[in-house]
């Protein structure tokens, strides 16, 4: 059997780290709508230009800009008067961060306010020294080619401004085989995921661990992803809760039916459960993972515990989509730190050698195997220095599961 | 009635023969095809000059006898990772005492700006026209006509590429008796076949995943910003899944277009795959992760060295079409999101457009190349039948008057 991951009976707990969530547009603030029934410890926001849009939405503070240039009726996808709504409100905004040491973004991309507006507040927002993690709804591929190009400009500004960007496309969370699905249902659906995956994600950052994931660790694990990340959360209970939790992962629509696990370099898992937790289970959910993920991919894995929990087990998963660089194998990275700190710095060939002899076996394992195949003898295709004809798995250092051979 | 059109590709995989007839509503309606697969090509260039003309003699009869026409000239596809892009710049100045520019100006640095030195053993296969520049004007115009300055500026992107590698192929059509009337580079012909004038206008990655190579075009701006070809294609995927599962490359072939993916789905993570045995190859399990993991590192690595191009190379970045597949490889499982996740943005699969007639050409993506050449020609204003219209390259290579 399965449950939401949060419910009311979540309350206040250790050592909360202050989080503000705060809803850009109208897109952002009615797909969390929810959330502060089901996660009432944190703090809500709603920035909005649309008055209407603003009144109808459940959270305690809410904050309208740029009344006075659009008289409350929003911007149109207009960018230039989103800047100017913003700037009317420089004060009022100011006191909006105080207190907090992160926020939440939720937007929509799509959109003037929240795709233009947006980026300024994450600005504002680190500039008031918090940490910045932004959600973005991607729209639909249906909604047009001026719209996309609108959201792909404002995802590269929250880039810019963010510490960290989620993603959650629209397109992901259709279900491909039922052509009646309404969009209606479409978008609540978007709003369940993205309510049970950021609440998820502040509810463990707020827990206290038993193996310890601190904010730095995502933020710093999602950086080298170039902040580009996929979040989801899943949870079970039951006699099969662990083969459950890991089936509802390995088939979210949002990492692309685990796809984008298997292929990421980053991440960040936070299992939550409760006290009565064996072991085994923990461990089973850990290897499950580790099985399916690439052999060079960083991934940082803690576990919180709280009696609420009972029976249930949840996981919140940071997948990070694309890297900016090559991963570093920590142990060449600790090398080098203890070699430094011995002889002094290590030379660029040392710590090539370094790596070579990690990933060493592995090439000489698959080099041995007539790599070269049908290309052996014809000329080459190089690029950058690179023989694109030799395999890009052993280039690459990639490790294979194991394979059986049969008699014939 | 108009003359039919026929054309070649040699391709890696298979070489292709296709013939049409320009109908009066300006659409093409395709009478023949041939197929037949292909030997002694590599990297879609000529290794083995008797088995590539073997394979030729034999797709082209099959074309024949299916169109019932007898094929003597042929607009010829072509593709290798030897064709390179240059972008020149060319400049002139305003003559006319009102600085009023005119089609004389701007055929005037049209020329110049075609004019680029290459080695000897280079040629020029096409010379694009970018944006017109006025004196010191950051935005460029499509046409320049009518409009005042002192100075014209044209950007002008050349396709380049080895005199005897083209050769090769031509040689090979002349043994079977066919005259080649003009030549294509596929990434352009795929551009003419399956993207609309609108999807060019707001910019579109085309990238044709050949078994040889991957060509790539890119329009932004409104204009051709980037071509070029990666000497990598579906062959080196199967050759990878031969080298890393210790498998015959029939076999490999086999498993990749039977169950091969582009991304790793872990709803089928304990997948097994049997492959049965062949003569020096035993059967054997081998797992469908491993196969996809396999298959990923390879597309992702081309989408990823297409894109390092495009962002290196291309200024402007308005992509609103988004990515759009052709060729063989475009029909691999889950190639759009492999391509979506790469270039992040969506990604679609490019069928050829406005032809009638013969039902495989419209439903594959693999004829996008052969189709899009048929449209080149029929623009060219030629038949295959009389009256052949030559190109400058050809001339050149040919010395033709």
């Amino acid at each position: 059997m399965t449950t939401p991951l949060l419910s009311e009976s979540v309350e206040t707990l250790r050592d909360p780290l202050p989080i503000l969530f705060l809803t850009v547009g109208h897109a952002g603030g009615k797909l969390i709508a929810h959330l502060p029934k089901r996660v009432p410890e944190l703090s809500y926001v709603a920035v909005d230009t649309d008055q209407a849009s603003l009144a109808a939405l459940p959270y305690e503070r809410k904050i309208l800009l740029g009344e006075s240039l659009n008289g409350g009726l929003g911007t149109g996808g207009n960018l230039e008067l989103a800047e100017q709504s913003l700037a009317e409100s420089e004060d009022q905004l100011y006191s909006l961060f105080q207190g907090f040491k992160v926020v939440l973004i939720v937007a929509g991309l799509g959109g003037g306010t929240g795709g233009g507006l947006g980026p300024l507040l994450a600005d504002r927002a680190r500039e008031a020294g918090l940490v910045v993690l932004s959600a973005l709804v991607q729209p639909l591929e249906a909604e047009g080619g001026t719209r996309r190009n609108l959201a792909e400009s404002a995802l590269s500004a929250y880039r810019e401004a963010s510490d960290s960007v989620m993603l959650f496309p629209l397109d992901t969370l259709k279900i491909n085989e039922d052509a009646s699905m309404l969009l209606s249902r479409l978008l609540k659906r978007c709003g369940m995921e993205i309510g049970r995956a950021l609440g998820g994600l502040a509810v463990l950052l707020r827990s206290g661990w038993m193996i310890p994931l601190t904010l730095q660790d995502v933020v710093q694990t999602m950086k080298r992803a170039d902040g580009y990340c996929r979040l989801v959360a899943v949870s079970a209970d039951g006699e099969n809760r662990v083969a459950s939790l890991l089936d509802q992962l390995f088939t979210h629509p949002l990492i692309d039916n685990g796809s984008l696990l298997a292929h990421s370099g980053g991440i960040v898992m936070g299992i939550l459960c409760g006290p009565n937790t064996p072991v085994a289970e923990l461990e089973k959910i850990s290897f499950e993972i580790q099985r399916v993920l690439r052999s060079d991919a960083d991934l940082k894995i803690g576990v919180a515990q709280d009696d609420r929990f009972g029976q249930h087990v949840a996981l919140v998963v940071m997948v990070a989509e694309q890297w900016s660089a090559k991963t570093v194998p920590l142990s060449v990275v600790e090398a080098e730190t203890l070699k430094e700190k011995q002889h002094g710095e290590a030379t660029e060939g040392e710590k090539e050698e370094g790596y070579k002899k990690l990933v060493q076996p592995e090439i000489e394992l698959a080099a041995n195997a007539k790599s070269k195949g049908r290309f052996k003898g014809i000329a080459p295709t190089i690029v950058e220095g690179a023989d694109l004809d030799t395999p890009t798995f052993i280039r690459r250092g990639l490790r294979l599961s194991f394979h059986k051979e049969l008699s014939s | 009635m108009a003359h039919p059109i026929a054309v070649l590709e040699i391709g890696t995989s298979e070489v292709r023969v296709l013939v049409a007839e320009p109908r009066e509503d300006g659409l093409l309606m395709i009478t023949g095809v041939g197929r037949y697969p292909s030997s002694g090509v590599r990297k879609s260039e000529v290794v083995d000059f008797e088995n590539a003309k073997i394979c030729l003699k034999k797709a082209l009869l099959e074309a024949e006898e299916n169109a019932q026409v007898s094929i003597q000239e042929i607009f010829m596809v072509i593709s290798g990772d030897h064709i390179r892009q240059a972008n020149n710049r060319g400049t002139v100045n305003v003559l006319s005492p009102d600085r009023i520019i005119t089609a004389e100006e701007r055929e005037d640095v049209m020329e110049t700006a075609r004019t680029l030195n290459l080695p000897h053993d280079q040629e020029i296969l096409h010379s694009i026209c970018g944006k017109f520049y006025i004196d010191d004007q950051a935005d460029g115009v499509l046409n320049p006509d009518g409009m005042e300055g002192s100075r014209l500026s044209l950007d002008m992107l050349i396709l380049f590429g080895q005199s005897n590698r083209l050769r090769n192929m031509f040689r090979l059509a002349e043994e079977a008796a066919l005259e080649v009337t003009e030549v294509a580079f596929a990434g352009l012909c795929c551009g003419l076949s399956v993207l609309t004038p609108q999807q060019k206008e707001v910019g579109a990655i085309l990238i044709d995943l050949g078994a040889g190579t991957s060509d790539y075009v890119v329009y932004s701006d409104k204009v051709i910003a980037l071509a070029g070809s990666l000497g990598v294609g579906g062959d080196h995927v199967t050759n990878d899944l031969a080298a890393g599962l210790n498998l015959s490359t029939s076999q490999a072939e086999r498993l990749k277009v039977k169950y091969g993916a582009s991304m790793v789905d872990l709803s089928s993570r304990g997948r097994r795959i049997s492959i049965p045995p062949e003569t020096g190859f035993r059967a054997k399990d081998v797992l469908s992760r491993d196969v996809n993991t396999i298959i990923h590192a390879r597309m992702e690595e081309v989408f990823e060295l297409i894109k390092a191009q495009m962002d290196k190379d291309v200024k402007r970045k308005n992509f609103g079409a988004g990515v759009i597949l052709t060729g063989g490889g475009a029909q691999m499982a889950r190639i759009q999101d492999l391509a979506s996740r790469v270039f992040q943005m969506p990604c679609h699969i490019g069928y050829p457009r406005d032809i009638s007639g013969l039902a495989l050409p419209s439903e594959s993506p693999e004829f996008a190349s052969t189709v899009g050449m048929l449209k080149y020609g029929m623009r060219a204003g030629a038949s295959s039948a009389k009256g052949p219209f030559i190109g400058n390259f050809i001339r050149k290579m040919f010395g033709k008057p």
